[in-house]
């Protein structure tokens, strides 16, 4: 918001109009929920009543379809960051399993609320099967990918003539019939008649608001913060449990899903499908949609759709120019305003998203005690047996023939000057590098080629030297995707929000912020702040917090004090010892070597990708080869000087 | 050049120089002076804020207030490109040369700015003879380069440009000891052609070796300046490091 | 159809079409298949030049050009300008080679310089918003030049007189094989861009400064190589590729429309990421393939199906090697 401020001191229109939006922005936010959603359903509601013209209410029913397209690719591509470029081809799916079941294609008339379900499922499955293959692919090979499958579902549209009709299409499709409810007949109330138009524009409405509720309710839950872990940063996100290809398939699927809604929908609104809708230029509308509105937000999405589908209309007087101003505003809202219309600006700036009911926070005793790892562990295994280890990347050897052992309960701390191979351990041991030799062992188990997200769930759970947090989402948010692994809410539950699902919910952000109070207090009056806007310290202590959220019993902390004050680091360093107190065992890699020496048990000076010392700090200190690799070795002076 | 004051008129001048990432400040206040000649090392633990200082001179981190000036003039409104036809090179840490073009490709880039052809083609044979190792992989990609064959890559491609001053980051950075020296020869050889050298170490014992003076970073702020002879005797150098 | 809002009509299956169009029993198409081979070869040679625009980008900017198909189409329109108003009646030979090669200028000096304006108005701005700001910022490019063209020109296509520069009997046989003196055009004009391209990325200064700013602009910034120069010449390099390319389609289909960009924008970039993206000889050899498969499939299966073998292709390729045919497979740095 600075930023946008500041264009508009210098800028005059473009500023005003900047600042114009944010103020609509922040305004639709201040406004109470409840009461925005009374508003919303009465205008809603109104809309045939206002309008009171066939042509404008069918505009304003396509909104409701186009609502629910948007807000299905929107939870591919804005929350999962998967670039589906196939995406009409679930709509098409749609469409057409209503077009065969309900029309005399095939002679079959099934009802209405019997193929909804069927079509949707379909289309899901669809979703799946497109899914599962390209998972494997890159962003934008994806996109390439899924563009070539919805053209060839195009495609197959045109050319199966006696299975789809071909390019005519398929006709007499039969109308929705809810309850025996004709939709596409005027429905006579006494004084009021209500018209096929508007009866469908209140199914496309109701089935838009549903869809709406379905997905907002799956985004504040662990699968939407999933989601968006994936979205900010895969590896942490599988490093806290996420498994990766499950949750995109389920995006994936989602998406298709909706999409298969709105096309059963459409079909029985039109009661005629023809290939000539699925087409790319179809897709690419719906993108805008989700671009425009400002990316990844719901309300964004509709006010995406809204524009969208007014826009042309508005353009109509123009006739032909019509195109052309369209892509040239497209052009143009991303040139000066590339966040979308409704979106928000620079990172930074961003303040509270939602704010956490203080019923969660008022059971957190302002004690700092911290909670031991859950589970009992075998008393007498190591914790971890890292045994003749080494990787290569091409012919560099990052760390060769490492071999040692961690006790349960112990602080082990692993130095060595830059490039030493101490991150590659790391990497190793969470399962995110594969080693070219050697075993490792974790309470006894060998954990070699066990993926990063299974590790997480057993146990094992790190942080990043160079702090991997999900820069968009908020501090208790990071932290609740520390919790994934101990959510057990299912789809259903979560959709329905029932019982148990709110109370894990609620049990989690309770966790959450009890994590934030044992770690740091400030941490718990900032919980809704973007992790972005925190001093690195606190960001160090959020990863920290994510990490313990995770359930660990053996904790890999990647230079955990890096970037803080001395002061800052001391507190920290008490804190890594309280964690071992309250029985984690902690790996530590760390350059400060007050805090090395303070903290350890042990410490263990890699150079080189080779061990070449190992012991209690004293040792270690004292130990002529690990001074020269830290201070160099000194030269005589009469050679440098030559 | 035995104080470490105000000199008459420094090669490289940094006034005061503040830096952020977002919200993290990363250098504070940070003042030092190379002077035409000279190698001065910067040196400092991990996350200090000595990769950033050289950002700073080379334009690719915008200082947030305090000013750095090259041969008298002021550069920190100048972009990177600029910069290095002003004459400032670099080589970046961790040997970033360019693994898919050629040993003579990368060495030929280092020479983007300058357009006297044949005092290049010059300059490329006298960066062979200096390196024996990369004319005979003249013709190879550079990714199939050892990373001690990368490290003298990375150095002749940043002589190509013919720098005032070449700023060294971590040159020591996962070498053998065997290399190191050698790269510190070289860095010597340098000097003594006559181009000033400001060079970011942690291996400290190395760096003090080779330099006239020193700056030491702790968390974005200079603790110690002195001469090379004077910090090598310090026992806060040691301290700084090993916490001893 | 319901979306009032919809940008992009459907292209007719038409818009890039292979000279067959009945089926045909396997006999016949096994006679036919070196003929289908050098057809292949042409679409190929077609399909590479506007892959090597996409490529150039992705591998500088690692951005989708949706816009670049407008670009070539934009190209053929204006060698059609050249064409009509330089070919007035009976015509001598050499005047015909003087006037493809004004074609061919004409139409890469313009795509050049529109890739570049493209690139200066919407996409310069954009750098380092969400990675969807730029697509969204391209189609909207694509959707504007499409209805700019068709507004200032009509909706009609129009007619490329290829048979006054180069007559219908002008041909070279080679047993059963007769090969068009259109292909040959595409094919020879086609092999000297891209041995061109090729000199250039890999010779000259401003190349190897493409090949460096590709693989880290900050570190090739460090060496005084200005990022935005080096982008503006890709994009002009790219724009002025498919620029030839809009001219050769025009030449070998005797026509252009406002709708071509599109089908041929699919078909590049699939040919693209076929071959490895941000790999130019990956989008020569991918370029090559698809054209093959396109030509080979229309003749033994269905010309109907082409699109859905070229497609089916790529993920079959991309099943088994993920990063294309010719793609270096980055580890992912943790």
């Amino acid at each position: 918001m600075q930023r946008s401020e500041a264009l508009g001191s210098g800028r005059g229109f473009r500023g005003a109009a900047h600042a114009g939006l944010d103020r609509l922005r922040d305004r639709l936010d201040s406004i109470d929920p409840r009461y925005r959603l009374a508003l919303l359903a009465i205008a809603v509601l109104a809309v045939p009543f206002v309008l009171q013209n066939a042509y404008l209410v069918r505009l304003a029913g396509t909104i409701g379809i186009y609502i629910m397209l948007a807000i299905g690719l929107n939870v591919v591509v804005g929350y999962a960051g998967l670039l589906d470029l196939g995406y009409v081809a679930f709509y098409a799916v749609g469409a057409y399993m209503y077009a065969f079941l309900a029309s005399p294609q095939y002679g079959l008339h099934l009802p209405f609320l019997l193929v909804l379900p069927i079509g949707a499922l379909i289309a899901a499955l669809f979703g799946m099967l497109l899914g599962y293959p390209v998972l494997r692919l890159r962003g934008d090979y994806l996109a390439i990918v899924t563009m070539g499958f919805g053209e060839i579902i195009r495609i197959l549209l045109v050319n199966l003539a006696p299975v789809t009709g071909g390019p005519n299409g398929i006709r007499l499709i039969d109308p929705a019939n809810i309850f025996g409810l004709n939709l596409s007949q005027a429905v006579d109330l006494g004084a009021l008649r209500v018209d096929s138009v508007v009866n469908y524009y209140y199914l496309t409405m109701l089935f838009a608001a549903g869809c709406l509720l379905a997905v907002s309710r799956l985004n504040d839950s662990k699968i939407g913060r999933a989601w968006q872990a994936i979205r900010d940063d895969e590896i942490a996100a599988q490093c806290m449990g996420v498994h990766k290809s499950n949750l995109k398939l389920l995006a994936f699927a989602t998406g298709a899903f909706l999409a298969g809604v709105a096309g059963v929908i459409f079909a029985s609104w039109q009661q005629f499908v023809s290939p000539e809708t699925f087409t790319i230029g179809e897709l690419i509308t719906i993108f805008c949609m989700i671009v425009l509105g400002g990316a990844g937000r719901l309300r964004g999405v509709v006010v995406g759709a809204i524009v969208l589908v007014v826009l042309p209309e508005f353009l109509r007087e123009y006739s032909i120019y019509r195109m052309v101003i369209y892509g040239a505003v497209l052009v143009l809202i991303m040139r000066y305003r590339p966040q979308g219309l409704l979106g928000r600006g620079a990172r930074w700036s961003a303040k509270k998203r939602q704010v956490t009911p203080a019923s969660s926070i008022s059971k957190i005793t302002s004690s700092t005690k911290i909670e031991g790892p859950p589970g009992c562990t075998p008393d007498d295994v190591p914790m971890l047996e890292v045994d003749n280890l080494s990787k290569a990347f091409g012919g560099l050897q990052a760390v060769q023939g490492l071999t040692f052992t961690v006790r349960q309960g112990e602080i082990v701390s692993i130095i060595g000057p830059n490039g030493a191979g101490k991150t590659t351990v790391f990497n190793l041991i969470s399962g995110l590098y594969r080693p070219s030799a050697g075993s490792i062992k974790y309470l006894g188990r060998p954990i070699v080629g066990v993926p990063p997200h299974k590790l997480a769930e057993m146990g094992i759970v790190r942080t990043f030297q160079n702090l991997r947090l999900f820069a968009d989402m908020t501090v208790l948010e990071n932290v609740m995707v520390g919790l994934h692994c101990m959510l057990k809410a299912g789809l259903l539950s979560i959709v329905l929000k029932t019982a148990s699902f709110r109370r894990d919910e609620e049990m989690a952000r309770a966790k959450a912020v009890a994590l934030l109070g044992a770690l740091g207090h400030s941490l718990i009056d900032r919980r809704d702040d973007i992790v972005l806007t925190l001093t690195y310290a606190d960001r160090r202590r959020v990863e920290i917090c994510r990490a313990l959220a995770c359930g660990p019993r053996l904790l890999l902390l990647d230079e955990p004090v890096a970037g803080m004050t001395s002061a800052e680091a001391q507190e920290m360093t008490s804190q890594i010892r309280l964690l071992r107190d309250a029985g984690y065992t902690v790996l530590l890699i760390e350059h400060h070597m007050n805090v090395v020496m303070g903290i350890s048990d042990r410490i263990i000076v890699l150079d080189q990708g080779a061990i070449i010392s190992e012991g209690t700090p004293e040792m270690v200190q004292n130990d002529e080869r690990v001074i020269e690799a830290y201070l160099g070795r000194r030269r005589s002076w009469g050679k440098a000087a030559n | 050049m035995g104080k470490s004051g105000q000199l008459e008129q420094p090669l490289l001048r940094l006034t005061e120089v503040d830096a952020s990432y977002g919200p993290v400040k990363v250098l504070q206040n940070v003042s030092l002076e190379v002077g035409t000649g000279e190698i001065v090392a910067l040196l400092g633990a991990n996350a200090a804020g000595k990769s950033t200082t050289l950002k700073c001179i080379m334009g690719s981190v915008r200082v947030s207030c305090g000013a750095i000036e090259f041969c008298g003039r002021t550069i920190s409104s100048l972009s990177t490109t600029q910069i290095v036809a002003a004459g400032v090179g670099l080589v970046p840490e961790g040997r970033r040369i360019f693994t898919r073009l050629t040993v003579q490709e990368n060495l030929r880039l280092g020479a983007f700015v300058r357009s006297d052809r044949n005092a290049v083609e010059q300059d490329l044979a006298r960066i062979y003879g200096l390196f024996p190792r990369l004319a005979e992989r003249r013709d190879q990609k550079g990714g199939t380069l050892s990373g001690g064959e990368q490290q003298m890559l990375a150095i002749g491609r940043a002589l190509m440009s013919r720098p005032t001053l070449l700023c060294l980051d971590e040159p020591s950075m996962g070498l053998s000891p065997i290399l190191v020296e050698a790269v510190f020869e070289i860095i010597h050889g340098i000097r003594r052609e006559g181009t000033t050298i400001l060079i970011v170490e942690q291996n400290a014992e190395m760096a003090l070796s080779v330099a006239d003076r020193a700056y030491v970073l702790q968390s974005g702020q200079i603790i110690l300046s002195d001469t090379a002879a004077n910090l090598l005797s310090n026992d806060l150098m040691r301290r700084a490091y090993l916490g001893v | 159809m319901l979306g009032s809002a919809c940008c992009i009509r459907v292209v007719s299956q038409q818009a890039l079409p292979v000279s067959l169009d009945e089926e045909m029993d396997l006999n016949l198409a096994l006679a036919q298949l070196p003929q289908q081979f050098v057809n292949g070869i042409t679409l190929g040679c077609l399909y590479a030049l506007i892959a090597l625009g996409y490529c150039m980008v992705y591998g500088v900017l690692e951005m989708l050009n949706f816009a670049h198909g407008e670009v070539f189409m934009v190209g053929g329109y204006l060698g059609w300008a050249i064409i009509s108003n330089l070919v007035l009646g009976v015509t001598p030979r050499t005047n015909a080679v003087l006037i493809l090669v004004i074609m061919l200028l004409v139409a890469m000096a313009g795509a050049g310089a529109l890739g570049v304006g493209i690139e200066w108005f919407a996409y310069r701005p954009l750098r380092g918003a969400s990675r969807l700001a730029p697509l969204i910022s391209a189609l909207g490019v694509s959707i504007f030049l499409q209805n700019a063209v068709m507004l200032g020109l009509g909706t009609r296509s129009k007619t490329y007189q290829t048979m006054a520069l180069i007559p219908r009997d002008m041909s070279v046989s080679a047993g059963d094989v007769t090969i068009a003196g259109t292909r040959i055009l595409i094919i020879v004009v086609s092999i000297l861009l891209m041995f061109a391209l090729h000199f250039f990325v890999q010779r000259t200064k401003w190349g190897t400064a493409m090949r460096a700013t590709a693989q880290d602009r900050e570190e090739a910034s460090y060496l005084g190589i200005d990022a935005n120069r080096v982008i503006s010449l890709t994009f002009l390099i790219g724009s002025m590729l498919a620029g030839a390319a809009g001219v050769l389609v025009g030449l070998y289909y005797t026509q252009v429309d406002f709708m071509m960009g599109y089908s041929a924008g699919l078909k590049g970039f699939t040919a693209t990421v076929l071959g490895g993206i941000g790999n130019v000889q990956g989008a020569m050899l991918g370029g090559l393939v698809l054209g093959l498969v396109e030509g080979l499939g229309a003749a033994f299966i269905s010309p109907a199906y082409k699109d859905i073998i070229a497609f089916s292709v790529l993920i079959l390729v991309l099943l088994v090697k993920p990063s294309g045919i010719l793609g270096e497979n980055l580890p992912e740095k943790v």
